[in-house]
């Protein structure tokens, strides 16, 4: 794992669908979310996504570039930046900031971040993962 | 005001969860995975299922935003686990019109070793 290295980077388009399946499992069915008449009378205009939403897919991404590494010992520190309106795409992407390595095991920490497509930063924050040596 | 009949560092609930495979062949689904372990459960998929269950005990108001989020996984948690969750009001605080509020989660598991924690910022209306 070298310094610098960016991440397999992942995208995919958030619709009112997701968003629709995504409130019933979280049971966050908060009308911001899932009432577009209601969405219409905020400041948004638009149901914007769940930030928990989003954060699956820094963890995604995570799974993808490290394996059970991830979901055995990982950490995130986000912020959550901007809200992301229905029908847009996200992308997430990453790279490696720090690496600390003994004869035992690496110490690997990552910036990560999630843009939507027209250029705002949805999440931005850290992730750490601890790598066993074999 | 959200939370108020506590004080920082207090305990606001506790509750059981279950990490059944068919919840998280779920989550996989609504968030569009194209990867999933075979194993394990996701660190965002354990604060979902929390919130589900912290949100039949103390609904969050409308209007509320969801700021910032911590996760630690300190071991492999294994689907068809049973998990502890020790919810507290870590600090509060007014800002203008909305109130912060930082909740933190312990998660225990059959034996009471702590397994995760997790750590959300929200900003709720003050009404």
């Amino acid at each position: 794992m070298k310094l610098d290295k960016k991440l397999q980077s992942i995208s995919k388009l958030i619709d009112q669908k997701m968003i629709q399946e995504y409130a019933i499992l979280s049971g966050d069915h908060n009308p911001i979310h899932i009432d577009q008449e209601f969405a219409k009378t905020t400041d948004f205009g638009k149901t914007i996504a769940h930030g928990m939403l989003l954060l699956s897919m820094i963890s995604e991404m995570m799974l993808i570039n490290f394996g059970d590494n991830w979901l055995n010992n990982g950490k995130l520190k986000i912020k959550f930046r901007n809200p992301l309106f229905v029908g847009q795409n996200v992308e997430c992407k990453g790279k490696i900031n720090k690496v600390e390595s003994d004869s035992k095991r690496s110490l690997i920490e990552c910036e990560v971040v999630c843009n939507s497509d027209d250029g705002k930063v949805l999440i931005s924050g850290t992730t750490k993962i601890n790598i066993e040596e074999r | 005001m959200y939370l108020k009949r506590f004080k920082d560092k207090e305990i606001i609930c506790d509750y059981t969860i279950f990490l059944s495979k068919k919840y998280s062949e779920e989550y996989s689904k609504s968030c569009g995975y194209s990867k999933r372990s075979l194993n394990c459960i996701h660190p965002t998929e354990l604060v979902t299922l929390s919130l589900k269950e912290y949100l039949c005990l103390e609904p969050i108001p409308n209007g509320s935003i969801h700021t910032s989020q911590e996760i630690e996984i300190f071991m492999p948690i294994p689907y068809e686990t049973r998990l502890l969750c020790k919810v507290y009001l870590d600090s509060s605080k007014n800002i203008k019109d909305k109130r912060m509020v930082m909740i933190k989660t312990n998660y225990f598991d059959n034996n009471n070793k702590l397994v995760a924690s997790s750590k959300g910022t929200l900003l709720v209306p003050v009404s």
